[in-house]
């Protein structure tokens, strides 16, 4: 979901320059964006979203007129910035205990519907030993690394801040990609095995149809195959993202490795531990 | 919230690769010693990173589009909606009988419009005070300034966009 930044920067000049009228074009470039924002960034539900559009829109005139196009800043990273200050604002005024609960220092969120497997994942991951629990931070929960483990990893690395934060976004990125990709395999997925067992079922019932509709059968157990096989398939992108951190992919490799058996074995230690989130680091 | 050295646009020039070499050293020297700097960047970042990410999930039109459509012989119930509320009108007396009207409020762009059956059509009449309105059916139909009330009568059915400079409201209206 990006927003067009020329597009818009042309809008807002025209909008400064006293074209009143162009507001709606620009409310039509950015409504989405606004409406998602609670949910892709602190997982609000649809009421929140809706609340929070009219609350941004009630301000939007006033707020636009701060763009300065003279500060050498993309206008959707400027915008963002805007709607972190009034979603911090919106909530504050739409319940004060809501608020005290508000995940202003969470992040990750949808990673996995599993949420207590990431919970013990993060509780090994405390415990670890440095600079294992780092590689596990930015390859895992890159959106949980702290300032000190900037600090760490700069330390390490001898990477700039500006080149991590670059790494950090990458990363981020690709992940939420990936699980979207995981998502839309498995609801194939989900709508594969439904349609074979029905398939199955009616071979069952009705013999004298069946030749017909086994090679139906044998193509859907294809399609499903392939589509498990890209499931398993390690997200090789993820491995050169994190590769940056690294003088080699190499060198990537064995780190993350080493780091995910240090990370197993706290696993394994407790009885009926088991890793549900590591993937395989590809070969 | 950023420490009060930098503005924050700043950060986000530096974030964005628009800063030249000195100004952006003099920014990572100062990442060394400022933890809240470097802990709004990594939020700042994060977000970005996840609004770019995300695919964006539509809202449904009528709650969030100011946009209706309205049957003439079908609505019976109120519809409550987040910028809008449409709802049928009480006959008023200076009308002739069997008229039937819809109201509809739009909270967003402050104007109250009410849709009244006329025979091959309808008449629309905009309440609330609006510098500049437009009434667009399938070309341009009106536009100007509206002082309080504005009547349009024999409008025929179809679609229409009323444009103010809060924003607009699309509607069908049909038999």
């Amino acid at each position: 979901m990006r927003l067009d930044n020329e597009k818009l920067e042309v809008l807002l000049a025209r909008y400064r320059e006293g074209e009143r009228e162009v507001i709606a074009d620009i409310r039509k470039e950015i409504d989405i964006f606004v409406y998602n924002f609670p949910r892709v960034c602190y997982r609000d539900d649809s009421d929140v979203c809706g609340d929070f559009y009219l609350y941004v829109f009630e301000r939007i005139e006033r707020l636009l007129e701060e763009w300065d196009p003279q500060r050498r800043v993309p206008f959707a990273s400027w915008f963002v910035l805007q709607l972190r200050y009034l979603y911090k604002g919106f909530r504050l005024i739409r319940k004060k205990e809501e608020f005290e609960s508000l995940p202003e220092d969470y992040a990750c969120p949808g990673f996995d519907d599993e949420e207590s497997s990431w919970e013990k994942f993060r509780e090994r991951l405390s415990v670890m030993k440095e600079p294992g629990r780092l590689w596990i931070l930015w390859f895992y929960l890159p959106e949980e690394l702290s300032p000190e483990d900037m600090l760490k990893t700069q330390r390490i690395t001898g990477k700039s801040y500006l080149e991590l934060l670059d790494i950090q976004r990458e990363m981020i990125k690709v992940r939420l990609e990936d699980i979207n990709n995981i998502r839309e395999i498995s609801e194939k997925l989900a709508k594969l095995f439904e349609a074979i067992t029905e398939l199955k079922w009616q071979i069952r019932s009705h013999p004298d149809e069946a030749a017909e509709k086994l090679s139906h059968l044998m193509r859907l157990e294809n399609q499903r195959e392939r589509l498990q096989h890209r499931l398993e398939r390690p997200n090789n992108e993820l491995l050169r993202v994190f590769s940056r951190l690294f003088r080699s992919l190499r060198d990537a490799k064995v780190h993350l490795r080493f780091a995910e058996s240090q990370l197993k074995l706290l696993f394994v230690k407790e009885k009926g531990g088991e890793d549900h989130v590591l993937s395989p680091v590809s070969t | 919230m950023f420490c009060p050295q930098y503005p924050p646009e700043r950060w986000l020039a530096y974030l964005h690769h628009q800063l030249d070499e000195k100004e952006q050293k003099a920014m990572e020297h100062h990442l060394e010693h400022c933890p809240d700097c470097l802990a709004e960047l990594l939020e700042q970042n994060r977000l970005e990173a996840r609004m770019e990410a995300a695919k964006p999930v539509s809202f449904a039109p009528l709650v969030l589009r100011d946009v209706f459509s309205l049957s003439l012989e079908g609505v019976r119930e109120t519809m409550e909606t987040l910028v809008g509320v449409l709802r049928p009108c009480r006959m008023q007396p200076v009308r002739s009988g069997g008229r039937q009207e819809w109201e509809y409020v739009s909270r967003q762009l402050g104007i109250r419009l009410v849709l009244g059956m006329e025979e091959n059509g309808f008449s629309l009449e905009v309440y609330g005070i609006v510098p500049m309105l437009t009434l667009r059916g399938e070309k341009e139909l009106w536009s100007g300034r509206v002082d309080e009330r504005m009547i349009f009568s024999h409008l025929a059915y179809g679609s229409y966009e009323i444009r103010t400079e809060k924003g607009s409201v699309n509607f069908d209206v049909h038999a």
